[in-house]
């Protein structure tokens, strides 16, 4: 129930405040302008299929949805969609304003009416887009501009979960399922209109969804590394992408001051589960500078967790995670507008115990299947909050970066060089704090 | 923004308050033990598709059924769905409680964490089942319970049309995806865990959707017609269905004071933009006591509407059809607890003209297919308060009972008759509990 109307608030404006963020004409993570461009292959959910992370790994990722009958029956709904990812537009073409502005808003309001929980639009750069796809050919860069969409996994079911438990994967997909829907809905919508359009979802995507996350200004890339962080939401959501030739007004990135957030909590680091995520500083990597974690230790724990289906730990204990209340709000204010109370507001979070389960809201039921019969699990990952005074722990983290992946149309294993992948994250390591050295300098 | 935590609430109450909403045995409006089973052949859109409302409206429902790109959009997701209705059944029962309750909300909170608005469950009487399917089959009874879902049209969208303008159709047809996307997941879960299961959309049903409503206890039956109401959503929602065998326990009618309402309020009949919603009293209806619309009419018009795209004007017009702040909830207390204000507060709606198109809002484009070509339309219902009561007589409105309804199997037209439809209006027999 709610005080105040939104009726004066225009729906392309959305459910969010968005508007009132800083605006930046570069993202606040640092993007060279050499990044390489990567095939489907590298991905390491698909790594971990062809046998790249183990031979455990490469027999349990066939079941990872699988496994909770819930999120099979969303993954069922999902696969219905797949016919509706690309397609040919109507070959007349609807009238529609001139005016680029007017466009876009009638595209925001769309997949806010589909209710999208955020929604930017941004250029497409050719990195964005994957080299190859699975089965090795080529990828041309196709549409231009990018319709963004983040859903929101849902606060109240994670408020129960540990992050890692039987529910998991489940809370993926119905982000996943909806955002498949609007996106669908929104490239048949544009096709139907007489222009191309093509939507990106988790079962079929030909663009990286990060890059475009930050570009279209919905979030900040944020110290869990492979995750961008939207202020209202955090890093509680999954994306779905429209692409499209048809020309429309591009977003500005937004900066609410996450980099230096992230650089004084360390809250995800401290509670991931398989230590993947650094405790250190930001390195270079494929031309971004971030937080990177270790992939292979964490695509390896999701996949061959026995104690739950997935894991999003991160997501459900970072201080931005939160349900919303009038309280969060001027937290969130004063988390964007004084940075010396970031360190305050970290040590909070802890403080007033966010992150332990609550169980009131269990609704699920632990159910896994095997062997094609829905059993009750062994055993579930039940974890609440660690002591936030706990010494970070001696870190050994691997890094795979573009000149170390399989070739796009291997079909063969070929195993991740955890060796190798620790002496790149070290050299990296380095190289980043000359490099920071060097900005400190010139800028004294 | 909220003020208040949710966390102390458990999932399966949902988003709104239904649990604190009168519950009564049998529904608030008269249901007799002689209802008839009808075909789906009977199903005025079904009849408008096959001629039996003339020839412009037969070319309009098979030539035009979409004539927006956001409802062909939007249909063409829908349909994605047409295979994942019903499927194999797990042939081992999972290992799940036998609590009845617990599996009711496990159930509920699986659709509440899916988006839905609502949920309730009930018993499926014979009568809610279709008697023959398209093709004249008959269809036998096959499952126990439903679980009725209800997705919200969405307010802010609505508050910004007319309700027969360019975006009704699409508002609709986003509900139903919306509401396809949750049943068919629920119902292949539920046959996952080795109960059988089927969705029913607006795509595929055999089961008509307003009785199940109305036994879920999702709302009371309206002066529209043949729609129920919510006391939190009012009109503005769609509603999906899945059936099933697995043991749950079952939900109770409502009783929000809406017949009391209803009888002092006309803004919807007055509102019809072809007047087919009743001024009079409930009448008998198939053995429904119930306010019965001029069904013909309405289908007519939403099938012919030429400034729009079908209609939902009495939905958009309803006193009950809030934004839902804290005001709303003080008003609907009133409306539920002090039935002496009922007058008062539908007076007060138009008087905060309640109703009116926030056109600053409007957001979609006016698109129109024509000859296969989509051009901006030429016109648009643009309509906002009526100002005057302009009530009409019952002698003016048809009723056509499953005596004068075709037969499951009927490919030829089967003209609506109307003369004889305004006759049996008049010769209705009146509800037994209408004191």
């Amino acid at each position: 129930m709610r005080l105040f109307s939104n009726r004066r608030r225009n729906l392309h404006l959305g459910k969010y405040p968005m508007e009132k963020l800083k605006r930046v004409s570069k993202t606040t993570t640092f993007i060279s302008d050499d990044v390489p461009r990567v095939p489907k292959r590298a991905n390491f959910f698909n790594r971990a299929a062809l046998g790249d992370l183990g031979v455990k790994a490469k027999s349990e990722r066939p079941r990872f949805v699988g496994k909770l009958p819930f999120a099979r029956s969303m993954g069922r709904v999902c696969q219905a969609h797949l016919p509706r990812h690309k397609g040919d537009p109507s070959t007349m073409q609807a009238p529609i304003p001139e005016n680029l502005v007017k466009r876009s808003e009638h595209f925001k309001a769309l997949a806010y009416f589909l209710n999208a929980d955020v929604v930017g639009i941004c250029e497409v750069p050719e990195y964005a887009w994957y080299s190859h796809d699975t089965d090795g050919t080529e990828i041309i860069p196709k549409h231009k501009f990018a319709i963004v969409i983040l859903i929101d996994q849902g606060f109240e079911t994670l408020d129960a979960a540990s992050g890692d438990d039987w529910i998991s994967n489940a809370q993926s997909f119905r982000a996943y399922m909806w955002g498949s829907n609007i996106a669908c809905t929104l490239a048949e919508y544009i096709r139907e209109l007489g222009y191309e359009a093509q939507a990106h979802t988790n079962l079929e995507s030909d663009v990286l969804h990060n890059p475009l996350v930050m570009l279209a200004g919905l979030g900040e890339l944020s110290r869990i590394g492979e995750v961008a962080l939207n202020p209202f939401i955090g890093p509680r959501f999954k994306s779905s992408v429209v692409t499209t030739d048809l020309p429309l007004e591009t977003d500005e990135p937004i900066d609410f001051g996450l980099q230096d957030f992230c650089s004084k909590c360390m809250k995800c680091a401290v509670e991931c589960p398989c230590n993947a995520i650094p405790y250190g500083e930001k390195v270079m990597f494929n031309g971004y500078e971030m937080w990177k974690p270790d992939v292979a230790k964490c695509t390896a724990y999701r996949v061959t967790n026995s104690k739950g289906g997935g894991c999003g730990r991160c997501l459900k204990m970072c201080p931005f995670n939160k349900e919303g209340l009038v309280s969060h709000r001027i937290a969130l204010w004063s988390a964007i507008k004084l940075p010396f109370m970031r360190r305050f507001l970290a040590w909070l979070d802890n403080k007033l115990a966010y992150g332990k389960r609550n169980p009131v809201k269990k609704w699920w039921w632990d159910l896994e299947i095997v062997n094609r019969k829905v059993t009750v699990p062994k055993d579930v990952n039940k974890r609440d909050i660690k002591n936030a005074s706990e010494k970070p722990k001696a870190q050994r983290l691997g890094l795979y970066p573009a000149e170390t992946i399989p070739d796009p149309d291997r079909k063969e294993t070929e195993p991740i060089d955890r060796k190798t992948g620790m002496k790149l994250y070290e050299e990296a390591r380095q190289k980043n704090a000359v490099r920071i050295a060097a900005k400190n300098r010139t800028a004294e | 923004m909220k003020l208040f935590s949710h966390r102390k609430q458990p999932m399966h109450l949902g988003k709104y308050p239904m649990h604190k909403i009168r519950r009564v045995e049998h529904p608030t409006t008269h249901i007799s033990s002689d209802v008839k089973r009808v075909p789906k052949r009977a199903n005025m859109f079904m009849r408008a598709a096959k001629g039996d409302l003339g020839k412009k409206a037969q070319f309009e429902r098979t030539n035009r059924i979409a004539k927006t790109p956001l409802s062909v959009a939007l249909r063409n997701m829908s349909s994605t769905h047409d295979d994942i209705h019903d499927g194999p059944v797990a042939v081992d029962k999972a290992p799940i409680t036998k609590d009845l309750r617990e599996v009711a909300e496990h159930i509920k909170s699986m659709c509440i964490f899916l988006d839905a608005d609502m949920v309730g469950i009930c018993e499926i009487p014979e009568y809610a089942w279709y008697s023959h399917d398209d093709d004249g089959t008959a269809i036998e009874p096959y499952h126990k319970f439903a679980i009725v879902i209800v997705t919200d049209q969405g307010f802010e969208t609505i508050d910004a049309a007319s309700g027969d303008d360019w975006i009704s159709n699409a508002q609709s047809q986003r509900a139903y995806l919306m509401g396809s996307t949750i049943a068919c997941t629920v119902a292949d879960y539920i046959r996952q865990l080795g109960y059988p299961a089927r969705a029913h959309t607006a795509t595929s049903s055999d089961v008509l959707h307003l009785p199940l409503t109305l036994l879920s206890g999702m709302g009371e039956l309206s002066r529209i017609g043949e729609l129920v109401l919510n006391p939190f959503l009012g009109p503005r929602f769609k509603t999906h269905i899945v059936t099933t065998d697995l043991p749950m326990q079952t939900d109770k009618p409502i009783d929000f004071g809406l017949q009391d309402f209803c009888n002092k309020c006309m803004k919807c009949a007055n509102e019809c933009p072809c007047n087919a919603i009743s001024f009079g009293d409930k009448i008998m209806f198939n053995g429904y006591e119930m306010w019965k619309p001029d069904v013909e009419k309405c289908t007519l018009y939403r099938v012919t509407n030429q400034k729009g795209a079908s209609c939902g004007r009495c939905m958009k017009m309803c006193p009950f059809n809030k934004e839902g702040l804290l005001v709303h909830r003080l008003a609907l207390w009133v409306a539920i607890n002090v039935p002496v204000l009922r007058r008062l507060l539908s007076k007060m709606d138009n008087w905060f003209k309640y109703g009116k198109r926030r056109v600053e809002n409007k957001w979609w484009w006016d698109h129109e297919n024509i000859e296969g070509k989509y051009i901006f339309s030429k016109s648009v219902n643009q309509r906002d308060l009526k100002q005057t009561l302009n009530s009409q007589s019952d002698s003016r409105y048809a009723v056509f009972p499953p005596d004068m309804q075709p037969p499951p199997v009927h490919d030829d037209p089967f003209p609506v008759d109307r003369k004889e439809g305004m006759r049996r209006r008049l010769r209705s027999s009146k509800p037994p509990n209408n004191s």
